[in-house]
């Protein structure tokens, strides 16, 4: 062990990161040796490793813009979804596939079974590309062309089990189709996708 | 106890300074697994590993030691793939806590101790280190804030972003890098004692 002790400021400069080299080799010479020192050392390195802990934890009055510390973009950077078409494009079909839905749900959902069991084959468009822009007034569209169809299976929560997918297991819950052909026994039920998230 | 006449502050000569590569650049490169970015990541960032397993109770040699290895297992998963991303020095320090951890467990093994089928680790900490964390907290705030607004801005700094150095830092604040120094320097001191008031 050498004579002299480094002076304390020098720990903390060494946890710091703020010390000389040659400065840093002497105090780690004298450190491996004096176990003091290597005591005020460690003592040090708690006291910086809390306040690293501690800085980065407290909120700044004066910062406005705090989505470094979320890791979200600020506003504005936000891209907003692309449409894939023009508005009127995206429009047209939009309205038509509502005023189908309508039609599917109360008139014609107990004349026509689509052949394949499942509806979004018998659109023109495939649910992907019915992009619907974020925060803007159009995202009070219809959400989705297959919503109609959650009506079909209101009864969500006491049916879990009830499948819609195809019209082989639709048929399988004999008490949905009955509340929805009001006991018609001609009734087939509409082949749809539950939409509903289970 | 005697000490040394000498605190020498870094000092840095009036050399040009060079730009320096941006950080987010280098984690991209170290992910790409580019050996230059890997080099000056852990050039940035080891003494943050070491200093924290400095103080976990680690030697100086021995903390060294994981240093280096912690930044070894980090190139190799990066190597084979698992290392899908990455953030500086946090993941490091995580990593040599785990190190760590192993070695303890080992040289225990080796002298014989037996240890407990491992419970899972609670993530949450005990209330009375809650409270302790809180109180800390606390008290530190109150310490920052009675700073001068610009001694605070520049510890500030220089703590919100371990990756530069302080001549980096001392660059971006517009200030020489020994007053910088010396800022942070002061400004610790008081946070120290601050911190440590509950001993006392």
């Amino acid at each position: 062990m050498s004579a002299f002790h480094p002076p304390q400021e020098d720990f903390a400069l060494y946890v710091m990161g703020a010390l000389e080299r040659q400065d840093c080799e002497r105090l780690e010479q004298h450190v491996r040796t004096c176990a003091a020192c290597a005591e005020l050392l460690a003592s040090e390195a708690r006291v910086e490793v809390k306040l690293h802990a501690i800085i980065a934890n407290i909120p700044r009055p004066d910062e406005k813009d705090t989505s470094h510390r979320l890791d979200v973009p600020p506003p504005g950077v936000l891209e907003p979804v692309v449409f894939s078409s023009s508005r009127r494009t995206l429009w047209a079909p939009a309205l038509v596939l509502l005023a189908a839905s309508v039609a599917l749900v109360f008139g014609l959902g107990r004349v026509i079974t689509p052949p394949s069991g499942h509806l979004s084959d018998a659109l023109p468009y495939t649910p992907q590309e019915f992009s619907i822009p974020l925060f803007s007034e159009e995202a009070s569209l219809p959400a989705s062309p297959l919503e109609p169809q959650t009506m079909m299976c209101a009864r969500q929560v006491k049916h879990e089990q009830c499948a819609l997918s195809d019209g082989d297991e639709a048929s399988a819950c004999d008490e949905h189709s009955d509340e929805m052909s009001d006991g018609d026994p001609q009734f087939t039920p509409v082949s749809a996708t539950c939409v509903a998230p289970r | 106890m005697k000490t040394q006449p000498t605190t020498h502050v870094q000092q840095e000569p009036d050399t040009p300074f060079v730009e320096p590569p941006c950080e987010q650049a280098l984690l991209r490169g170290a992910l790409d697994g580019d050996c230059a970015a890997w080099s000056l990541l852990i050039a940035r960032h080891n003494q943050r590993v070491v200093v924290s397993l400095l103080a976990r109770g680690v030697p100086l040699d021995r903390a060294k030691d994981l240093a280096q290895e912690t930044w070894m297992r980090l190139i190799e998963s990066q190597r084979r793939g698992r290392l899908l991303s990455l953030s500086l020095p946090g993941l490091a320090i995580v990593q040599a806590g785990f190190l760590l951890a192993n070695a303890r467990r080992h040289d225990d093994g080796c002298r014989g101790r037996v240890h407990a089928i491992d419970e899972p680790p609670c993530s949450c900490p005990a209330p009375d280190e809650q409270l302790i964390k809180k109180q800390e907290l606390h008290r530190v705030t109150a310490a920052l804030a009675d700073l001068s607004p610009s001694a605070r801005r520049v510890f500030q700094f220089v703590y919100e972003h371990p990756e530069l150095s302080y001549a980096e830092a001392a660059l971006q604040l517009q200030l020489s890098t020994q007053r910088v120094k010396q800022t942070v320097c002061e400004v610790r001191k008081r946070l120290r004692a601050a911190l440590l008031d509950e001993v006392s």
